[in-house]
């Protein structure tokens, strides 16, 4: 059973399960890798008939299922290769007079994969992703794109580069006119263009605003148009800078699951990366999190075996910082940090999370929150 | 609508160039309004009275049409801009050739052509509307008649002496001399009130010869004599002097010196050949005056001698009304009839001219005739002033004017323009400002669209501190170095600095930052054809200063001399979208290096 199948049984699951929520973009997800029109026609057709009638759901798993079965029996070509698309090494970029250098920076990325790029603001997360855009020049170190096109000239390679900023610019005219002409520019066939970008709109939930304009459209639908806008393109890259702003939590996750989605598409996958404040959500997608500090990046040394690492936690509580030490004095608690709202409590490696936890419900701690982030950059946040 | 959105989701999923720039709807836009123009050019003239001045052709700048086609047109080009501003394929970095960045500017320059260029329709309907209203038989015959009838139209008193007979065919060989200096009064002379008339043959000398002013010589011989010439023809290399030989008798054809109809050879009206919209008769009153005086016309001559000699009441009646048909067809203010008028005319005898009419409505005759006289006593203020300025034809004719008008200077103006308008190449003799207006705003767009509006300010005001150094440089060399060739010195000043302009986009792409090279570039997008016309401007100085150096200037080549506007314009033009389609790729390279 190829990859294709394996995912279409899975989302089948979904349905079965009536997570219907997931399962629809899922589906979606699938029918975008079949390449196929007629699945792209009937998909669409799905979706608009799911919007008109949204509380008969026993007739959308139904019909959903019966369409998965026939995208399940459509051939996929997996994209196969190993190879990366971005090799930085050692990038440096200098700023008035080395009052700030970012890097050096060195960093392999591979398509299917995602990273994200963490630090605090002006740690040079932007000049990072900006640099690795092509839109900055570096002072020293090299970059090294290999893309499916043989020797790109520079704006063949920035036409499947693709950089989004924070704060995107504005959109004039009609919202679908600006994805046709995406489409149109990238040389599609004129007759699949329709159906394309309705899959993309339908793909990015953007299925009842398409015939808004930009200015009646939330943050959040503005970057998911960006998005929509941008993976019409079939970037091989695509760096988000600080995707996440302006979402809330619900939003937050629900595009970093779809970024990450379809990034790992089955014949069309794309490395990304994306910078965020949100740690803990974009620590859950990513292969790697680049933590930039003083446009520093420090790569964890790897672990050992023998050695092991420091069981560090963060905890939410009105217990003082004498209960605690008493609390974790059998637990061998090496150090206890505050920040003000939230303790940091450092373990040697011995020591697991469940015990913590086991001894804070034996004596009774009052608490509203706790977290092991031995593997987190939150660490090196708070440190 | 749904036929719009159809045409525009058609457009933009086949043509993306296309639907971007809106060309389609821009043409189509264009098209009604174009429409429109000729409708107007074609109506503006329905009323023979706006023929009634100068110049028609030039109507559409007099009477405010110029208005109305800027403010539409200028409507159109910023609708246009916001609609096609919404999109911009090339800075998203989306796939785009050299040849469809371009087919953008192309189209940029066929929008903007199309949105500017109305005037051509409005003259298309008005020469259709002339051409139709007056063709051109119409307009022979027309001119025949008032040419004829423009004999017994006794505005002036010059056209009716005795120097004026051209029929004979022995009038145009006799010279006829006025000059009192020169007549024999010994032999066979015409005298009346103050003026005399003597007709002499001539003979000629030709002269090849030059001075070192490049100037004819005078005859040798006739220098010698100190005789004055009548007057010379100078026919490619050789000069002729016409000189008086002798006086000859013309009495058996002139009984009298007295004011004529007999004399009238003045054709009124003549029209012009095809293409020959720059004959001097309207145009340069110098030329009017020297075809007034001397150009008579013996077959015009010789129909007025026939027809007077005829004597026929009934035909002269007749000649006068067709006339004044015309005249109410072209709506040329006048009080005459054809009765009262014929009474004017008629003297059977010998025809004389012994009553004028004026030439416009608002004149009043006494007021004319002592403001006339007043300015006349004025002018030969001196001895004998008085009795004898009174004795002139001049007074004869203030006196002798009667209350009938007739607006000769309107009718001519007619004709003209009829005549003008019909032959007037509007096409090759305007389309090149609007050709360059657009070349200038689409190259001016082009620049805006593939860079953005931060580099095209900063090019703005580099281009305005680059004219202030070079003007300073210049000025600092012609005082302190030499004021001699400082012309030289700015060309090449600019033809170096220039030259650096344009190379670094090209061979150096990635020195300096981009805003820098972003400045070069729309530099080079606006510049190249001005520097392409100063190499041409350099080349003809040169090519100017060694001429008047070394060889006689008509010998010489002149670069600039030799293709002429039009075709320099042609030239240049070509360059222009030569360079732009060849630049694109330079265009690309720089739009897609990083900061």
């Amino acid at each position: 059973m190829g990859k294709h199948q394996q995912r279409v049984k899975e989302v089948i699951t979904f349905f079965e399960n009536k997570d219907l929520f997931l399962g629809f973009r899922k589906l979606l997800d699938c029918a975008m890798d079949t390449q196929d029109m007629a699945v792209y026609k009937e998909t669409v057709e799905l979706t608009d008939w799911k919007e008109k009638h949204p509380n008969e759901e026993e007739t959308l798993i139904h019909r959903s299922i019966a369409l998965l079965k026939k995208i399940r029996n459509i051939e996929v070509k997996e994209h196969h290769t190993n190879e990366h698309v971005l090799k930085a090494t050692e990038i440096t970029k200098s700023y008035g007079n080395q009052k700030f250098t970012l890097g050096p920076v060195s960093l392999t990325l591979k398509k299917g994969e995602v990273f994200g790029l963490v630090g605090e603001n002006g740690n040079g997360k932007t000049t990072l992703l900006r640099i690795l855009a092509k839109e900055l020049d570096y002072s020293s170190g090299t970059l090294d794109y290999s893309f499916a096109a043989k020797k790109p000239t520079d704006y063949e390679l920035r036409t499947k580069l693709v950089y989004i900023p924070q704060r995107t610019e504005k959109w004039y005219g009609s919202l679908m006119d600006n994805l046709r002409f995406v489409l149109s520019n990238y040389g599609e066939k004129p007759e699949e263009i329709e159906l394309r970008v309705l899959m993309m709109v339908a793909r990015l939930g953007l299925w009842n605003y398409k015939h808004l304009k930009w200015s009646e459209l939330s943050s959040g639908y503005k970057m998911r148009f960006e998005l929509a806008r941008t993976l019409l393109r079939k970037p091989e890259i695509l760096l988000l800078d600080e995707p996440l702003a302006n979402l809330d939590v619900l939003a937050q996750q629900i595009i970093l699951e779809d970024l990450k989605s379809i990034a790992n598409s089955v014949n069309n996958p794309i490395a990304l990366i994306l910078s965020s404040q949100q740690l803990y959500e974009v620590e859950k997608i990513s292969n790697k999190v680049i933590f930039l500090k003083n446009g520093k990046y420090n790569e964890p040394k790897p672990e050992t075996e023998t050695e092991k690492p420091t069981l560090i936690l963060e905890l939410d509580s009105n217990s003082t910082r004498e209960e605690l030490t008493n609390v974790f004095s059998e637990l061998a608690i090496e150090k206890i940090t505050f920040n003000g709202g939230i303790y940091m409590l450092y373990f040697s490696g011995e020591t697991a999370f469940s015990d913590v936890i086991l001894t804070l419900g034996q004596n009774r701690v009052p608490m509203t929150y706790i977290r092991d982030i031995s593997a987190s950059t939150r660490r090196f946040f708070v440190n | 609508m749904n036929f719009i959105n159809k045409i525009n989701k058609n457009l933009i999923e086949r043509y993306p160039t296309v639907w971007n720039t809106k060309i389609v709807w821009m043409l189509l836009i264009s098209l009604p309004v174009h429409i429109i123009f000729f409708l107007i050019g074609y109506v503006s003239h329905i009323n023979p009275e706006t023929l009634h001045y100068g110049y028609a052709t030039n109507d559409y700048f007099k009477s405010g049409m110029i208005l109305v086609h800027i403010i539409i047109s200028m409507l159109i080009l910023t609708g246009w801009l916001v609609a096609m501003f919404k999109n911009n394929a090339f800075k998203n970095f989306y796939p785009i050739s050299s040849i469809q960045l371009f087919g953008q500017f192309l189209c940029y320059f066929i929008i903007i052509f199309c949105s500017i260029s109305f005037y051509f329709s409005y003259m298309f309907g008005f020469k259709l509307f002339i051409t139709k209203e007056y063709p051109d038989d119409l307009m022979v015959k027309n001119v025949t008649v008032i040419n004829k009838a423009n004999a017994f139209l006794s505005t002036d008193y010059q056209s009716y002496q005795l120097s004026q007979r051209k029929y004979p065919q022995i009038f145009e060989d006799l010279h006829c001399e006025t000059n009192s200096d020169y007549i024999d009064y010994s032999k066979n002379h015409y005298a009346i009130r103050n003026e005399v008339y003597q007709f002499y043959s001539l003979y000629q000398k030709a002269v090849t010869q030059k001075n070192e002013y490049n100037e004819f010589l005078y005859p040798e011989e006739e220098q010698k004599k100190n005789i004055d010439y009548v007057h010379y023809n100078i026919k490619n290399d050789t000069c002729f002097y016409f000189y008086r030989k002798e006086v000859v008798d013309v009495s058996e054809y002139v009984k009298s010196a007295e004011l004529s109809y007999y004399n009238f050879s003045r054709p009124f009206y003549t029209l012009s050949e095809r293409n020959d919209f720059d004959r001097p008769i309207s145009y340069d009153y110098t030329e009017y005056k020297s075809y007034y005086r001397n150009e008579g016309n013996a077959q015009l001559n010789q129909q007025i001698i026939e027809l007077l000699d005829r004597k026929n009441p009934e035909e002269i009646k007749a000649l006068l009304n067709d006339f004044l048909n015309i005249s109410k067809q072209l709506k040329i203010k006048t009080n005459l009839n054809a009765e009262n008028w014929f009474k004017i005319i008629y003297r059977p005898d010998n025809f004389e001219v012994n009553q004028f009419i004026h030439t416009n409505s608002y004149m009043n005759p006494k007021s004319y005739y002592i403001e006339d006289e007043v300015e006349e006593a004025t002018a030969t203020a001196g001895a004998m002033a008085g009795i004898v300025s009174k004795n002139t034809t001049h007074n004869y004719f203030q006196k002798n004017h009667i209350d009938y008008f007739y607006e000769t200077g309107t009718l001519k103006n007619t004709l003209e323009n009829i005549d003008s308008v019909k032959n007037y190449d509007f096409i090759s003799q305007n389309i090149h400002i609007y050709l360059w207006m657009s070349f200038i705003l689409s190259a001016l767009i082009f620049s805006f669209r593939v860079t953005n509006l931060r580099t095209v300010i900063f090019t703005g005001i580099t281009t305005g501190v680059l004219s202030l150094l070079v003007g300073l440089i210049s000025l600092m060399y012609s005082l302190s170095v030499s004021s001699y060739n400082v012309e030289y010195f700015t060309s090449y000043f600019i033809l170096a600095l220039g030259f650096v302009i344009l190379s670094i986009p090209i061979f150096m792409p990635k020195s300096g930052s981009k805003l820098f090279r972003g400045i070069l570039i729309n530099m080079s997008i606006l510049g190249f054809v001005p520097y392409v016309f100063l190499i041409l401007g350099i080349i003809t100085m040169h090519q100017k200063d060694a001429c008047t150096e070394i060889y006689n200037y008509s010998d010489c080549f002149i670069l600039l001399d030799w293709l002429d506007i039009i075709p320099t314009s042609w030239i240049l033009l070509t360059t222009g979208f030569i360079f732009l389609l060849i630049y694109t790729s330079v265009i690309k390279k720089w739009r897609a290096l990083p900061e």
